[in-house]
């Protein structure tokens, strides 16, 4: 038990930012943080060594896309299409200096909000290479990907980002 | 792969900024990328949007996790590991070994007991067995005795229920139990 707290302190803010990124709602993430480490108790034993970081992006990926699931079939049957507003401000909350928040914020929010809408497996690899400073080659393993298919899809996750986010950037130059 | 061999197009250089920015791209398209980025106001408009995204990406904050988050997972731990030794205990894992081992030591107890001590004397001797038979014989002749006596006749009927079969049934208890011993 004292060995499992100590990889959760260890892991639980990157498990929870990827979740938090990928989805966009946080509750969602909380519960798919809580999902994968009730898994690693259960199956950490088959983990192997050294492969952690790797098991650890696959389930939290895995968990995010059965979070989504869960999400749609939920949609289906309430009035309610998008993610919430108040999520994704929460999100905003975090930025590094009050002078950031006031420059950044709405363009972070809205790349938030960009993020979370574009498709698998562009939103992971921008996740985890841009914000989670993985490297290539640990997002090959853990996607299951070749090395040049993971740098191709970085940068066409990057110019799906840059369409939707054109129309910002303009508002933004005549400000 | 664009040739380079052509001049690129506004949508040529817009779709490679990315790997521009990368640096990602053979020398030759960098610099085909730089000339056209120089005189291209609009191209000039994505690179620095790409770099935008680029940059805020990059500096967006990694979340910690809510402490609420740890607390209720490691509850949730803590109610598996309690339900896995549950089902261990009311399944296979323990209480078979555990049956096992209790009725094999109550044979073995039963067993001991039947060696070492059980009743050795029977409850009544051979001697005593046929006094009682007889017993029971001269009562019956007494009793047709003193039918023809008193002119009385004692029916079959009554006797045979009556007298003679729970003596004969209680002689045989007593024949069976010195039996067994």
């Amino acid at each position: 038990m004292r060995t499992f707290k100590k990889m959760m302190h260890q892991h639980r803010d990157r498990v929870f930012t990827f979740a938090l990124y990928y989805l966009g709602q946080y509750e969602e993430a909380e519960d798919v943080t809580q999902e994968v480490f009730v898994r690693l108790w259960k199956y950490g034993d088959r983990v192997e060594a050294g492969k952690l970081e790797h098991w650890l992006i696959t389930v939290t990926r895995n968990a995010c896309f059965d979070a989504l699931r869960r999400r749609k079939v939920y949609q289906a049957h309430v009035t309610s299409t998008d993610l919430s507003e108040r999520d994704f401000a929460e999100l905003a909350d975090d930025a590094d200096s009050p002078e950031q928040l006031t420059e950044n914020s709405d363009f972070q929010e809205k790349l938030e909000h960009a993020l979370a809408k574009i498709d698998d497996p562009y939103r992971s690899i921008l996740i985890l290479r841009e914000i989670q400073d993985y490297k290539y080659e640990q997002i090959g393993d853990a996607l299951d990907l070749p090395l040049n298919t993971v740098k191709a899809y970085l940068h066409r996750g990057r110019k799906m980002l840059r369409e939707q986010l054109k129309c910002v950037w303009e508002d933004e130059k005549h400000i | 792969m664009k040739s380079t061999s052509k001049k690129w197009t506004c949508s040529d250089v817009q779709d490679n900024i990315e790997a521009y920015l990368d640096t990602a791209l053979p020398e030759q398209e960098m610099q085909l990328i730089k000339l056209h980025v120089q005189d291209c106001h609009g191209c000039q408009g994505e690179l620095k949007l790409a770099q935008r995204i680029q940059q805020s990406l990059r500096t967006l904050p990694p979340k910690p996790c809510p402490e609420v988050v740890t607390s209720s997972t490691l509850a949730a731990v803590r109610q598996q590991r309690y339900a896995k030794w549950r089902n261990a205990l009311l399944h296979k894992r323990v209480w078979r070994p555990a049956l096992a081992g209790a009725s094999f030591l109550l044979l073995a107890l039963l067993l001991l007991d039947r060696v070492f001590w059980h009743d050795t004397a029977p409850p009544y001797s051979s001697e005593e067995v046929a006094l009682a038979e007889l017993d029971v014989k001269w009562t019956i002749a007494y009793l047709g005795n003193l039918g023809k006596k008193t002119g009385v006749t004692v029916r079959d009927q009554v006797l045979e229920p009556e007298v003679v079969a729970p003596l004969q049934e209680a002689l045989r208890a007593v024949i069976g139990s010195e039996n067994e011993h």
